[in-house]
């Protein structure tokens, strides 16, 4: 592949260099010989032939002359222009033209009969040019001054002709050119894409989706990973433009969106990341209008965020509702890091319940009179489908799309997602199904991890520990409970043990918001401290053991009263039982294998064992 | 797409003017119409009374011209934008990035 196509088309104007070779195909005392001999032989070289025979097969233009000498005959590839007059020609006239063209081949090379009487050889002249001459010129057989201008001009204005021709043919070549390279780059592009989308999750069985065959090539890109915590996040993204620099911003788009939802990565996280990068490595002009949905199915809670892309649609299956989702903020890629603030919304949805996300293709589908199917018909089509069975639902709502843009439109620009809301054990399952069998090696490590008040302040661990047992096969089965145990350990140590804030806070009303208002101010105050963790593991294919050591420099709490929360309830063991419940631990409990606090109370330990 | 222009000296204001469709046939021009001035005028105003259409590409167009403009520090308003061209004026949130009269 050539490093660089020329960027230059030829643009000058035709010029033909001279002089022009003309070819008069002629027999000896004929008509047309008198009128040629008026030509400037300054700028036409004339080479009289008189049988077509003389003309050869040969291509080799080297070894050929217009030396009038030349007794082994001619390649046609010499003449710019063929003058074929119709005493040589007569009733043969159109079968000549034709022989002619097959010599002459793709180059432009105008045939001009030249007849004595135009009417009366009216028959041979439309025969000769039905079958593809140029035109005719009257000759005479003593020509006039007028006669012999008029000769040379038209004959001057063929050859103009010829060579715009001739100019059109290099420009379409290299067009042609162009566009193959054009398109290799793009399915590299699409192969890189493929690449790094490998884990891909959109087969999974609650996902449902139209895209075009061509959609990384028009910019619009489907992506979906389970989350540790046992949850699903999917992106409809739809890049500006289309072609390569469309596609192009998919492959860092792809990229960051699996490696943060693997690393457990908050939605807003990942989608100001997203940003973050698009911005930094697109052009001005191109961005990426977006949807983006993080389904959490042990808890029925959906959080959809739009920006850019039509609304997307929540259609409840009770009720038959359908509630729009707008577009709310500026799509991906647009402004810097510091001003994108993503404001999902979120609604508690029923197994059963539908999301739809679509890119404009899907509305803007136009049939044979003009008409675009639009937002009314799609949620007319969804609503339909509201208590049929999701796969043929999904195909009912594609075959109306499809019913209505006729068989003569191509669907090409469509993309539209179906997302299902199931219960965490059936996603489960799915997430099983498709995942690759992994081999399980014996693992015995220990790890160590300080966050100071700067860390603490700015930096989020949770991802990056979660990182850390993902990296163990066995251990990724169990992502929600170990997600729930870094989580709730880390928020004792800093907000309880380090912060000093107390989990009552929560319960008054306004609660939550003045718990984290405090939980922020406290935070940001923070000038000594620390959060220490440390994970030990040890396992194989069979069994495992992780423990868990979550120390902070806070003045820890009494956890004398840990037993009592085995004991039925009492108005004595209450109040504990709240300061417990508080740091979490009746869920800790009911994952961990064994809860212990040493010290004075700012040092947790738990065990988390699994077995097959 | 013809795009036309008109510089008011007076108020340092550059108004281009989108007829037709704004698409990206409408690229180059669009460019020139502020790209080849002597000076930077301090406001500009891209002015849709004839415009009829309005796809991604002239998204892209106008985040070249706030990009040219100052970025953040530019000032332009988009103004006469009939319901299609609002619409998806609206959908991309583009109020945050110019003052859509």
């Amino acid at each position: 592949m050539p490093a660089n196509l020329s960027a230059n088309l030829p643009s000058e104007k035709p010029i033909k260099q001279s002089p022009v070779n003309i070819c008069l195909l002629a027999p000896q005392q004929s008509h047309s010989l008198s009128i040629v001999n008026f030509l400037d032989p300054h700028l036409y070289h004339l080479t009289v032939i008189h049988s077509l025979d003389t003309f050869t097969q040969s291509v080799d233009n080297e070894s050929q002359s217009l030396n009038t000498n030349n007794i082994d005959g001619y390649s046609i590839n010499l003449f710019d222009i063929i003058l074929l007059s119709t005493d040589l020609v007569a009733l043969e006239s159109a079968n000549t033209v034709r022989y002619l063209q097959t010599l002459i081949g793709q180059r432009y090379v105008p045939i001009v009969l030249l007849s004595q009487s135009g009417v009366d050889d009216s028959a041979i002249l439309i025969d000769a040019m039905a079958a593809g001459a140029h035109d005719y010129i009257e000759t005479s057989a003593e020509p006039s001054e007028y006669t012999a201008e008029l000769f040379s001009a038209k004959i001057a204005s063929q050859i103009r002709i010829a060579a715009m021709q001739t100019l059109v043919q290099q420009q379409n070549a290299q067009i042609m050119d162009h566009h193959k390279h054009l398109m290799y780059e793009q399915q590299l592009a699409e192969e890189v894409f493929n690449k790094v989308s490998q884990n891909n999750g959109i087969d999974m069985a609650n996902i449902r989706h139209w895209l075009s065959p061509i959609a990384v090539f028009n910019g619009d890109v489907l992506l979906a990973a389970p989350t540790p915590s046992g949850g699903l996040i999917v992106l409809l993204g739809d890049f500006t433009g289309h072609g390569l620099p469309a596609a192009i911003g998919t492959i860092p788009l792809a990229s960051t969106f699996y490696s943060m939802v693997e690393k457990g990565f908050s939605m807003p996280d990942i989608i100001k990341e997203l940003n973050a990068k698009l911005h930094a490595i697109l052009p001005v002009s191109v961005f990426c209008c977006a949807s983006v949905v993080q389904l959490n199915f042990d808890e029925g809670i959906v959080d959809i965020w739009n920006a850019g892309l039509p609304d997307s649609y929540v259609l409840r299956k009770d009720s038959s509702t359908i509630e729009a989702i707008s577009s709310n903020g500026l799509a991906l890629g647009i402004v810097g890091a510091g001003e994108y603030q993503p404001k999902p919304t979120r609604f508690n949805l029923l197994t059963g319940d539908r999301l739809y996300l679509l890119s404009d293709g899907v509305l803007e589908a136009t049939n044979d009179k003009g008409e675009q199917f639009g937002d009314e018909r799609l949620l007319e089509a969804i609503s339909g489908q509201v208590n049929a069975n999701p796969e043929k639902g999904f195909a009912a709502i594609k075959q109306q799309v499809i019913d209505f843009i006729g068989e003569h439109s191509r669907a090409d620009d469509i993309s539209l997602v179906e997302l299902g809301m199931v219960n965490a054990s059936d996603f489960a399952a799915m997430y099983k199904r498709s995942q690759k069998t992994i081999t399980a090696e014996p693992v015995s490590w220990h790890f160590s991890y300080e966050l100071r008040p700067d860390s603490l302040r700015y930096q989020d661990p949770v991802p990056l520990l979660l990182h850390l047992l993902m990296e163990v096969p066995t251990l990724r089965r169990y992502s929600g409970q170990l997600f729930t145990i870094i989580t709730e350990l880390y928020n004792n140590a800093l907000e309880h043990g380090l912060l000093g804030l107390s989990s009552a806070l929560k319960q008054a009303p306004e609660g939550f918001k003045s718990y984290y208002s405090a939980r922020n101010d406290h935070l940001n105050e923070l000038k000594q401290g620390t959060v220490c963790f440390t994970l030990d593991y040890q396992g194989d294919d069979q069994q495992g053991l992780l423990v868990v050591d979550v120390k902070d420099s806070g003045k820890g709490f009494n956890h004398a009263e840990l037993a009592s929360l085995a004991e039925p309830f009492n108005e004595a063991s209450h109040q504990s039982q709240a300061v417990l419940s508080g740091r979490g631990i009746p869920l800790l409990q009911s994952i961990c294998s064994k809860i212990e606090y040493l010290g004075c109370g700012n040092h947790a330990r738990v065990e988390f064992k699994w077995a097959v | 797409m013809p795009i036309s222009s008109t510089m008011s000296v007076a108020k340092s204001e550059l108004i281009i003017n989108v007829e037709g469709r704004f698409d990206f046939s409408a690229h180059q021009d669009f460019r020139s119409a502020y790209e080849d001035l002597d000076g930077l005028p301090q406001h500009f105003s891209v002015d849709m009374t004839e415009t009829t259409y309005l796809d991604s590409s002239a998204l892209g167009m106008l985040l070249l011209l706030r990009d040219y403009a100052g970025g953040d520090h530019s000032s332009i308003k988009i103004v006469n934008c009939n319901d299609d061209v609002r619409k998806i004026l609206v959908i991309s949130n583009f109020g945050r990035l110019f003052t859509i009269q």
